[in-house]
């Protein structure tokens, strides 16, 4: 029996209870997520468990970042105090999971979530802007 | 016109501030709300380290203590004035309620 599996992500980034709603399905098939990527996703072989996860946004946080920040791992050690364990971090994607049955989710309140989002969008979306103006100078230069 | 930052406090706002009311460590309001609301109210621990943020930088609250990542805090003046706000809106609400169904009265009787 394989240990990883490789699926086509087709989510978007922001579908928070879409990819929530996956991930539970996989770990009730036995499979965990351990990798994303912008076109695959990585899964590793666990026993077959009922879990719930969330997914969070910390804006701020990247790829490029060569640790999480402090203000990071206190946002994480207030969710591990609730039992939710950090499953893997993807710029500044965080996944969450928790064997409680019925846990307190980690946002109960919409206004700061929605902020969250909209801050992350922001600095991604300016990031990507800033990517393209290079590619597209680069380009001017060489004609 | 956007409305105004904290005009209200959602009842998760109110309850982290009234928590502040003595020092306290962040991670431990998310047990304190529940046992000051036997389990009627619970913070996310994600939402109570926003909101923790954004008291902090609006100075409702100030941080007195950190050991590595676990920080204590404590209301500020503007905090306790925005919770006394609080308290008298929902007391009016309650009386406007009360003037209209009376104590314990409701909406299906009055309307017979």
């Amino acid at each position: 029996m394989r240990a990883v599996k490789h699926s086509l992500a087709n989510f978007s980034f922001y579908d928070q209870k879409a990819i929530e709603k996956k991930l539970e399905q996989m770990a009730a098939q036995g499979w965990m997520i351990c990798k994303l990527g912008n076109f695959f996703w990585t899964y590793a072989r666990i026993q077959p468990q009922k879990l719930r996860f969330a997914v969070t946004y910390f804006p701020g946080a990247s790829n490029f970042d060569p640790h999480p920040s402090e203000k990071q791992l206190t946002k994480e050690d207030f969710c591990a105090q609730d039992g939710w364990r950090l499953v893997l971090r993807w710029g500044p994607m965080q996944i969450f999971c928790t064997s409680r049955p019925d846990p307190v989710p980690i946002e109960t309140d919409p206004v700061p979530q929605v902020e969250n989002i909209h801050r992350t969008m922001k600095k991604m979306l300016l990031g990507q802007l800033a990517i393209l103006a290079v590619i597209l100078w680069s380009l001017a230069l060489q004609i | 016109m956007p409305r105004e930052k904290f005009k209200t406090l959602t009842e998760q706002m109110f309850y982290i501030l009234l928590c502040l009311h003595q020092e306290c460590r962040g991670v431990d309001i998310l047990e304190r709300v529940r046992a000051m609301t036997a389990g009627r109210v619970s913070i996310g621990s994600g939402t109570l380290y926003d909101l923790l943020e954004q008291f902090a930088a609006e100075g409702m609250i100030r941080e007195t203590r950190a050991e590595g990542r676990r920080r204590s805090y404590i209301i500020a003046e503007k905090g306790r004035q925005m919770l006394e706000r609080e308290y008298q809106r929902l007391c009016l609400q309650t009386a406007d309620y009360e003037h209209l169904l009376g104590k314990g009265g409701n909406y299906e009787s009055r309307q017979a």
